[in-house]
């Protein structure tokens, strides 16, 4: 234990806290960048391995019951190494031969609706969907957690995307994630797998934000049909950032701010929820920008950095505004932001004053 | 931030943290911000968006070419707005952070700027020069203010220029050569700055953060692609892409091995390596061999073989770094 440990232990000890002997030996994280070529090297494998099953066993790709067959059984197995595995190279292994059998299963799927007749795209996403949140929920592997919970935001946005709703997706996976991310200690034996999926939802995320920005939302997606709540997308949308933004506020709120600073807080997020209306996807940034400073997450706030500039992009290239009413909505949104915060520099510095606590310019 | 929460987590995996005591520990660990905390981010955060906000609003304005309005007055909005935040920037009583925020929205005024130059007087400037002028107009600026993301920005710009520059003209054998031309300069251009930044890290004291693995990332993805592309075209034979690639290997493993140790370099090194091998292995035993299901399982098993390695190796030397 380092001393920063040392002195962190001493800090829980003086809140009351019983710490215990370690029952364990320290595990040591693996960095995330460790964890990106592991799924990389897995994923590149089990293509190679599904050009095997395609050409070593040509009667499996061309039945979709034995596709479909097969994919099961493949990831029943990658699921039982998973189970066993205590080395990188079976977990690596396990991973291949699922994403092997994820890949057989989308090939089956896509032979069975190509005949139905609703839309095969629609049907595809949703059970992809349902079957990527099967996997991340039961697999045991932090990595192919990861993955599950990015190709599930994926499919939902493929599903989604073909009713011309898929702003209503990337406001379902803010969602997801920020409950996901405000709740990652509640349960302390899992909390590994709750990162896990936070983590794949905050990739997802900022995958759907791309493709939204570049406008090439899928090149697969031609046929999209209008669905009746078409027309509520953006509302539904604003309602989603609402609600994931309240969720944070009330975490925050818990043991923080006065009664005029909470009403204050609303009032800015009225005004970023106006915004967000507005300015698709801005209000997405800043809510992962506020939830990953509200627990302590600085990767969460780079990435609420990162979906803000995405999401000032995609402001220049959409098409329902001109570009001279878009400048003078930022002028309008930037002169208001700089007025609040001189007025919120008058009241805070009133308020540190007043507590001894110095001014907001010491930390500037 | 960040130490606290590894510390939260280990302790919480380790089991020192009895499980019914865990929200009580999060709450004490301190690592939820304080009102003081959460009063200088909202600050900042208010700082920068409406700033940034401004700086976009004339970017947008000037996009928009509105025939109505006089050259001029369009001129004069530019300039007025790069007036008053370089203004900002040497006002006295300006904290260092509105410094750089002004600093950051002047920069991005003088590429407004030039860019309506050329809207206005049709110029027929080629693209890499608009951007050339525009960094070498704002390197002081970008000296003095001694902001890690403005020199990221500067950096990008000249990227802008070189990738443009070999598109425009092409290489020294001429334009069919421009792609392979642009990587070189990219590769070259991201090289030198990684090193510079590495040097002033070590020397000067400058910050070593996130710009410095962008730009080892900058400095191995066209390095890569050189190399995939000689394998692609016409195989593994002598040429000097192939001595480059592996002092480049050779650069990265003795730097972040042993002068500076950092994982995450060599997990890119890893990468690079792990693509190459898997194009040159798909070269020989499938466009030269004939596409048999074996080669396809002797490709991921080299994949997977490949992939596991690395991953053993990083995290050991992982935990050597963290003892």
């Amino acid at each position: 234990m380092t001393r920063n440990g040392d002195d962190f232990k001493a800090k829980l000890s003086q809140a009351n806290i019983t710490l215990n002997e370690p029952i364990k030996p320290l595990p040591l994280e693996t960095p995330w960048f460790v964890r990106a070529l592991q799924a990389f090297s897995g994923w590149l494998a089990a293509l190679f391995l599904l050009g095997f099953i395609a050409m070593g066993m040509v009667f499996v790709v061309e039945s979709p019951a034995t596709s479909m067959g097969l994919g099961l059984v493949m990831i029943g197995a990658a699921y039982a190494l998973l189970r066993r595995a205590r080395s990188d190279v079976l977990e690596h292994l396990a991973l291949a031969v699922s994403l092997a059998g994820q890949l057989l299963i989308a090939w089956a799927l896509v032979e069975w609706w190509e005949a139905s007749p609703y839309s095969l795209w629609s049907l595809l996403g949703w059970s992809l969907f349902g079957l990527q949140c099967v996997l991340a929920m039961v697999m045991p592997s932090q990595v192919h957690r990861v993955f599950s919970a990015f190709a599930a935001s994926l499919a939902l946005y493929m599903a989604l995307a073909m009713s011309v709703m898929a702003p209503v997706a990337s406001g379902l996976v803010l969602l997801a994630m920020t409950l996901l991310w405000l709740n990652e200690f509640r349960w302390p034996g899992r909390f590994k797998d709750v990162q896990a999926w936070g983590y794949g939802l905050l990739l997802g995320l900022l995958v759907i934000q791309w493709l939204a920005h570049s406008g090439q939302a899928l090149p697969l997606l031609n046929d999209m049909t209008d669905s009746a709540w078409a027309g509520l997308k953006s509302w539904l949308n604003v309602a989603l950032i609402a609600l994931a933004l309240l969720l944070v506020f009330l975490r925050v709120f818990q043991n923080l701010l006065s009664f005029r600073g909470r009403w204050a807080a609303y009032a800015c997020a009225t005004a970023l929820l106006f915004v967000s209306f507005h300015i698709p996807s801005v209000g997405q940034g800043v809510v992962v920008l506020l939830l990953g400073f509200a627990i302590g997450h600085r990767l969460l706030v780079g990435a609420g950095v990162l979906s803000l500039l995405l999401g000032i992009g995609s402001y220049y290239y959409w098409l329902d505004s001109t570009l001279l009413m878009k400048s003078l909505t930022l002028l309008v949104i930037g002169g208001l932001l700089l007025l609040l915060r001189w007025a919120l520099r008058q009241w805070l510095n009133t308020q540190m004053a007043t507590q001894g606590d110095g001014s907001l310019d010491r930390d500037a | 931030m960040a130490s606290t929460r590894r510390e939260l987590i280990s302790l919480i995996e380790q089991g020192v943290i009895p499980t019914e005591q865990v929200a009580h520990a999060v709450q004490a660990s301190g690592l939820h911000p304080s009102n003081r905390a959460w009063a200088v981010f909202i600050d900042r955060l208010l700082l920068w968006l409406g700033g940034l906000a401004l700086a976009f609003a004339v970017l947008f304005f000037v996009a928009y070419n509105w025939a109505e309005m006089g050259h001029w007055l369009r001129f004069g909005v530019v300039q007025a707005a790069m007036v008053l935040a370089v203004g900002i920037a040497i006002w006295p009583k300006a904290s260092p952070m509105v410094q750089r925020l002004a600093l950051t929205s002047a920069t991005l005024l003088v590429g407004v700027l030039l860019a309506l130059f050329g809207q206005v007087y049709q110029t027929g400037a080629d693209p890499w020069q608009l951007f050339f002028s525009w960094a070498a107009l704002t390197l002081p600026w970008v000296w003095v203010a001694r902001f890690e993301l403005l020199w990221v920005l500067w950096l990008g710009l000249l990227n802008l220029t070189v990738g443009l520059y070999f598109r425009t003209w092409g290489g020294p054998f001429g334009v069919l050569s421009s792609s392979d031309a642009a990587l070189w300069g990219l590769f070259w251009l991201n090289t030198l700055a990684l090193a510079t930044w590495e040097w002033g890290a070590r020397y000067r004291n400058w910050a070593r953060q996130w710009a410095v693995r962008l730009l080892a990332v900058g400095s191995g993805v066209p390095m890569t692609l050189l190399t995939m592309t000689l394998i692609a075209d016409v195989g593994l034979v002598w040429s000097p892409v192939l001595a480059v690639y592996s002092l480049w290997l050779a650069v990265l493993y003795g730097v972040y091995r042993y002068w500076w140790p950092d994982v995450f370099m060599l997990a890119g090194g890893c990468v690079s390596v792990i693509a190459v091998t898997t194009l040159l292995l798909a070269r020989l035993l499938l466009w030269e061999g004939d596409w048999q299901e074996g080669s396809l399982m002797l490709m991921a098993i080299a994949v997977l073989a490949m992939g596991t390695g690395a991953v053993v190796w990083l995290k050991r030397l992982h935990q050597e770094a963290s003892q």
